[in-house]
């Protein structure tokens, strides 16, 4: 398919922009297959607009006589809005922006043709290895392996090739254990706490159904975790309600009978379209101008999305806690395993481990516990707070995480060595990007379509020193300790960065981002001076030694 | 406390620990001292009582004994094992198991597990007291090892001297102030404005002088006992009629705003049912107004206040629920909260009444600074919203009030002798609780609003604020312990005891090294403040011309510049360029707008932040916070460990104190003085060690844990119970 076919009116002159807290400005609009272009031609100061069409998450026409006008409403949950003179051509764009920005096939998406402009340094495709996290454990630990029972996704379509598992199991067994579990997602290793030898597991639900089936190797596999005469936690982020209903649908959960090593603890973490609702009721709320303060609190409330934080934060904080205050060994799942299970493990790993604070950790946790594990980032990432279109599969379930990643933040300001920055612009490129990072469901779709061979990761670019230096947190100071964030909700916020990011005037914003470099600048300055006087203490300590001496 | 509407939804967070088990420590016999302060009496005393807290999800008792003085109600226990984890912000007249007779709000009994509000006569004495003070800590002491005769003793004076009206002169300052006349009063540079000097200054500071006067007209209270001694008025405002009624329906001068514009406060006359009278009042008034709004006097705007703010009974109430949220009696409560939180904050209506009043200065603002009006603002007796309002305004429009020194300088004038009832309004002497309302509460709340948001512009801290609300109650200080200045100085002159010689000195809250050590003073000065450069006296010249021809011309679109440093000198003549440029705008456009409100909100907030200039509190919803560190200080759950902006702010501290100390050893060596260590650096090293709540989360010093109600094996086991009746239940379908 061209795209040509799709643009009937490639440009349009004297549209008239609007966007909020800025002037109107009268420009040329132009479409690309993968952009919309503003251009305004003023002289002086010339400004340009590009938005890739896979951010646009709805739009609306209206008509006032010839005079079309287009309201944009993008992913990143920016509203702009574009008067085009003439009938016909406002109906053309439209039209296209509406094709372009739905386009079925993944292989036309921007990434693929995306030529980038800079050198690559490191290729962010090769930069998460699973053999290089082994190496790292194996250096503490000898008792797990790397099994390649998934080379060919045969045994789990949304498992990567490569899992680690326990040393003592074998790929038969765990072949078996796959036909235990929904979408064949046995327990694989989330994180190994060096502290004191406990660890994390993940899967999804055991196929249980009404008549109670067991699973002789699940239960091995599990208990093959477990220190001799220890107990483990199993953390089902479903209610027992759910958890119950679940096996008329042929799932359900462990039972204290066949596991009677492991207690069950039932959090109540909500999926799917509560969560989409909730994103939309949040969004509105934030975009609604009118300025009283009771409203702002019920509806603030009434979307709920607070309490999906909450609840998040107490799940991945109480397996945190089973593991570095109880000394057990967790294991986490909900149904599929892909959603709320991974909100968790990945932040209790924030919570535990100092690595998952820094850039790279982080990314490596997002790699590890998002990428690799089969979060389907293309099914829930396809529209965000302004689709109307109801899919069941749509959620801001990483944006959920990341928004719980910032409250940690927000609460331990010096203990990250990102800023809020960084999420944000994870965030983006979750919902669309030029990078194939966030394109496909899994590992096997992903090798599919050939991605790290025909796009360019959102690594490769992000690890850039130019780059990096935007993400770094200027008051990072390494903390070793586990960090346990307040869950009360006197402690949660409304994430200001990416909610009421557009309904400020963004010349404020930007002139946040600017005082943050001077002062990153000023501290770079400071520590100098620092190592200076030091450097100059020490000499003069010498000299005086060697005055005494003499 | 938060009714059974609350409790009776479910919790989302369940907690597993009753609140009945308490872990009791074995009392150790060992007389612990008790400190009183000059001029303070022991009353009554009790043994072995246990104060109980939560701690790490479990009741933690401490035996000791609890007294009453006729200044505080202190517990003193023999835990000795808090000496050596001495808190470094200590307050030294009120301790952590002290509570002053002022500070308490509400004592309960509980009888056979029910609560029960004690006031004046008791016929049957509690097993447990909870005390709920106006700091909003809670405290739970057990009585039940307590002999049944000190049980009586306790409680009865507890209740008597916290709860029972009171003469003024029973108040402990005065017993204070006699016991330590020497009391020299501190080296205090704060501008107290019981002095015609004073007010003389504060006019030619701001330039208000050319059109307003001090008058002594009320020296001996001549005139009116409500009025200050000294106060200011237009120039051409005569005697007669402020001797005519009293002060009231006279202007009275507040601030006048660099461009001249001036803010005004006037009592109003009361309700009149004489038709002749009403009409005298009126053409009396009619007369202020036409020689006020004649040049030299800018176009006057009124300002009722009854009508457009909520009535001082809406703030009582709305704060009474409001202060519910906090006044949490163990964890359980906590967590029930959670789910409703939002709405049982909304509920309260205390943030809308906050944003109503940031709101009103905004306006008020607007029309001193854009429109080039005076702003008379009218409250019955001027002494409650007036003083609300007038001081907002002026944090927002005057830099040197968002000094520490200017701050309290304007609360002195506007609040202290401007003749705001303290004693009325805290209800200090338990008169009568329909005069009740925080109105200085809510100032210094609608204040903290503005230094969250612009932490830059202000030399004080949060933490500042918070201690200065704690003073309120602390009977020590006159600052907050007298009506009227009238009262103050005949209290002074040993009217009320005649057998004192020499009048009183009393001290005043602003001499904070009465209750903090230097150490703990350091957490009232904002390390971050964006200190004002000195400006330069030919450049400040330039730049007012530069102003005044700005007006003049046609407004040009000139990008401004965005350029601004934190440190940077140049900022100020810059900040000055934006200001010029800005007022040029408004004038252009003050014809059309019927909202100009919203476009002077917007437009201000569209340009870079002056820290010296006008600086207007955001106020759309998401903006106005609870005030975390007042209302959440006493709740353990609400704490992060290593957490919080502390730990941004003690990283910064940190650093400009390793750069400083370094240079003095540098300055030392280069001297060649060797002399001992650098001192050391009053916060903590490790921000990972403070607590979100710093300086005042006293309460869990030990060790780093997790918040989370579900922290031992014991709490798992309900959950286990859970677990196997579903187990049962799985069994008996699979059968059928």
């Amino acid at each position: 398919m061209e795209f040509a076919e799709l643009i009937k009116t490639p440009r349009a002159d004297n549209v008239v922009l609007h966007r909020p807290f800025y002037p109107a400005v009268e420009g040329t609009l132009c479409l690309t297959g993968h952009h919309l272009i503003f251009s305004s031609r003023r002289q002086d100061n010339a400004e340009e607009l590009w938005l890739l069409h896979s951010n646009i998450d709805s739009i609306e026409k209206r008509f006032m006589g010839s005079l079309g006008t287009i309201i944009i409403k993008c992913k990143d949950l920016r509203i702009i809005q574009l008067d085009i003179p003439g009938m016909e051509e406002s109906l053309n764009i439209a039209s296209s922006i509406e094709a372009l920005s739905t386009l079925d096939s993944v292989t036309l998406m921007y990434p693929f043709f995306y030529r980038p402009m800079f050198e690559i340094i490191e290729d962010g495709w090769r930069l998460f290895l699973p053999d290089q996290e082994f190496e790292l454990l194996s250096s503490v630990t000898d008792e797990w392996r790397l099994s390649c029972v998934n080379k060919e996704f045969t045994v789990c379509p949304s498992y990567p090739p490569v899992v680690i598992v326990p040393k003592s199991i074998d790929d038969e067994a765990l072949r078996k254990v796959a036909t235990f579990r929904h979408g064949s997602r046995f327990p694989v290793l989330s994180y190994y706490h060096k502290k004191n030898g406990m660890v994390m597991m993940r899967s999804s639900q055991p196929l249980t159904g009404t008549n109670g089936r067991r699973c002789k190797e699940d239960e091995k596999l599990i208990n093959a975790t477990l220190r001799p005469g220890k107990r483990g936690y199993i953390i089902d982020t479903r209610s027992l309600n759910v958890a119950q209903q679940a096996r008329a649908k042929g799932g359900g959960f462990e039972q204290e009978a066949h596991y009677p090593q492991w207690r069950r603890i039932h959090k109540c973490i909500e999926r799917f379209n509560i969560l989409q609702e909730s994103l939309i009721k949040l969004v509105e709320a934030c975009n609604d101008q009118s300025h009283n303060m009771d409203r702002w609190l019920s509806k603030l409330e009434a979307s709920n999305w607070l309490t999906h934080i909450k609840e998040i934060l107490t799940a991945a904080c109480l397996a945190a806690q089973c593991i570095d205050r109880e000394g057990a060994s967790v294991l986490v799942h909900g149904t599929e395993g892909t959603d709320s299970t991974l909100q968790v493990t990945s932040l209790a790993q924030i919570i535990l481990d100092p690595r998952c604070r820094t850039i790279r950790g982080f990314e490596s946790l997002v790699v590890r516990e998002w990428l690799q594990a089969g979060h389907p980032f293309q099914q829930r990432c396809a529209q965000s707070a302004y689709s109307n279109s109801k899919q069941k599969w749509e959620a801001p379930v990483f944006l959920l995480f990341l928004d719980c990643v910032w409250q940690i933040l927000r609460q331990f300001p010096c203990s990250f060595e990102f800023n809020e920055q960084f999420l944000i612009m994870l965030f983006e490129h979750a919902y669309a990007s030029q990078f194939g990072t966030f394109l496909g469901n899994n590992e096997n779709e992903r090798s599919k379509l050939k991605l790290p061979q025909k796009t360019m990761s959102l690594w490769s670019w992000v690890n850039r020193s130019e780059e990096l230096s935007k993400f770094r947190n200027p008051l990072f100071e390494a903390n070793s300790l586990v960090i346990w964030p307040s869950v009360a909700p006197q402690s949660l916020q409304l994430w200001e960065g990416v909610f009421l990011r557009w309904n400020r005037s963004s010349k404020f914003l930007d002139e946040a981002q600017e005082e943050m470099i001077n002062i990153i600048n000023y501290n770079k300055e400071l520590q100098a001076k620092v190592n200076a006087l030091r450097r100059q203490l020490a000499e003069m300590e010498t000299d005086d030694k060697m005055l005494k001496n003499l | 406390m938060l009714g059974s509407g609350a409790k009776a939804t479910k919790p989302s967070f369940v907690s597993y620990i009753s609140p009945e088990e308490i872990h009791i420590k074995e009392p150790v016999e060992k007389e612990v001292n008790l400190h009183l302060l000059p001029g303070e009496l022991l009353l009554c005393e009790a043994n072995t009582v246990y104060k109980y807290i939560q701690e790490d999800g479990s009741n933690r008792g401490t035996c000791g004994k609890l007294v009453c003085t006729n200044f505080k109600i202190a517990f003193l226990n023999d835990d000795s094992a808090s000496d050596d984890n001495d808190p470094q912000f200590k307050n030294k007249i009120v301790g952590e198991n002290d509570i002053t007779l002022q500070c308490v709000d509400q004592i309960y009994g509980v009888y056979d597990e029910k609560k029960k509000l004690l006031t004046g006569q008791l016929k049957k004495y509690p097993e447990k007291l909870i005390i709920y003070c106006k700091d909003l800590r809670v405290f739970n002491f057990c009585l039940r090892y307590t002999k049944e005769e000190e049980v009586k003793r306790i409680v009865s004076g507890i209740v008597h001297h916290s709860q029972t009206p009171k003469l003024l002169k029973r108040l402990f300052l005065f017993s204070y102030a006699s016991a330590a006349p020497n009391n020299t009063e501190g080296r205090n540079e704060t501008v107290m404005f019981d002095t015609f000097e004073d007010w003389r200054d504060e006019l030619e500071r701001t330039k208000g002088h050319v059109k307003y006067k001090v008058v002594t007209t009320n020296e001996g209270y001549r005139v009116s006992e409500k009025l200050p001694l000294y106060f200011v008025v237009p120039i051409c405002v005569s005697e007669e009629s402020i001797v005519k009624y009293e002060g009231r329906g006279i202007p009275i001068w507040c601030f006048s705003c660099h461009n001249g514009a001036a803010l005004l406060k006037m009592s109003t006359f009361p309700k009149e049912q004489d038709d002749s009278t009403s009409q005298m009042q009126k053409a009396f008034l009619d007369g202020i107004y036409k020689t006020i709004s004649k040049p030299p006097y800018e176009l006057l705007k009124t300002e009722d206040l009854s009508s457009s703010l909520p009535s001082l009974q809406d703030i009582q109430t709305a704060y009474t629920k409001f202060k519910q949220l906090f006044l949490i009696d163990n964890s359980t409560d906590f967590w029930a909260t959670d789910v409703k939180w939002f709405s049982l904050l909304e509920s309260t209506n205390w943030l809308e009444i906050i944003r109503r009043v940031l709101k009103k200065a905004i306006e008020v603002a607007e029309y001193l600074e854009r429109q080039h009006t005076n702003v008379l603002l009218i409250e019955e007796s001027a002494t409650d919203l007036c003083c609300v309002i007038s001081s907002l305004v002026q944090v927002m429009m005057d830099s040197y009030s968002r000094t520490k020194l200017g701050f309290q300088s304007l609360i002195q004038k506007e609040w202290v002798i401007g003749g705001h009832r303290f004693l009325d309004r805290c209800n200090h002497l338990h008169k009568s609780d329909k005069e009740e309302a925080p109105v200085f509460l809510l100032l210094l709340n609608c204040v903290w609003q503005l230094v969250q948001q612009y932490p830059p512009a202000f030399e004080f801290t949060e933490t500042y604020l918070t201690v200065l609300s704690d003073s309120l109650y602390v009977p020590i200080f006159s600052t907050f312990f007298f009506n009227t200045q009238h009262q103050r100085d005949t209290s002074t002159s040993g009217e009320i005891l005649q057998s004192q010689s020499s009048p009183f000195r009393f001290l005043t809250v602003w001499d904070w090294s009465v209750q903090f050590d230097c150490k703990a003073q350091a957490f009232l000065n904002n390390p971050i403040y964006a200190e004002k450069p000195k400006p330069d006296k030919t450049q400040r010249k330039n730049t007012r011309f530069k102003h005044q021809r700005q007006l003049s011309l046609p407004l040009t679109q000139a990008k401004s510049s965005t350029k601004r440093g934190f440190f940077r000198e140049e900022t100020d003549h810059l900040i000055k360029n934006i200001l010029g440029k800005r007022i040029g705008k408004f004038i252009n456009s003050s014809d059309e707008p019927p909202n100009s409100f919203r476009e002077f909100y917007d437009s201000w907030h569209s340009k870079p932040v002056d820290y010296h200039g006008l600086l207007l509190p955001r106020i759309d919803g998401p903006e106005i916070k609870v005030w975390a560190q007042r209302y959440l200080r006493w709740i353990p759950e609400a704490q992060i460990q290593g957490g919080g902006t502390i730990a941004t702010a003690t990283k910064i501290l940190d650093l400009i104190e390793e750069v400083k100390s370094l240079q003095v050893k540098m300055d030392e060596k280069h001297s060649q003085a060797i002399s001992g260590d650098v001192h050391s650096v009053p916060m903590l090293r490790s921000s990972a060690r403070l607590s979100s709540l710093f300086p005042f989360a006293l309460l869990q010093r030990q060790s780093i844990k997790p918040a989370l109600p579900t922290s031992t094996w014991k709490d798992l086991e309900d959950e286990d119970d859970l677990v196997k009746r579903d187990d049962e239940f799985v069994d008996l379908s699979g059968d059928i």
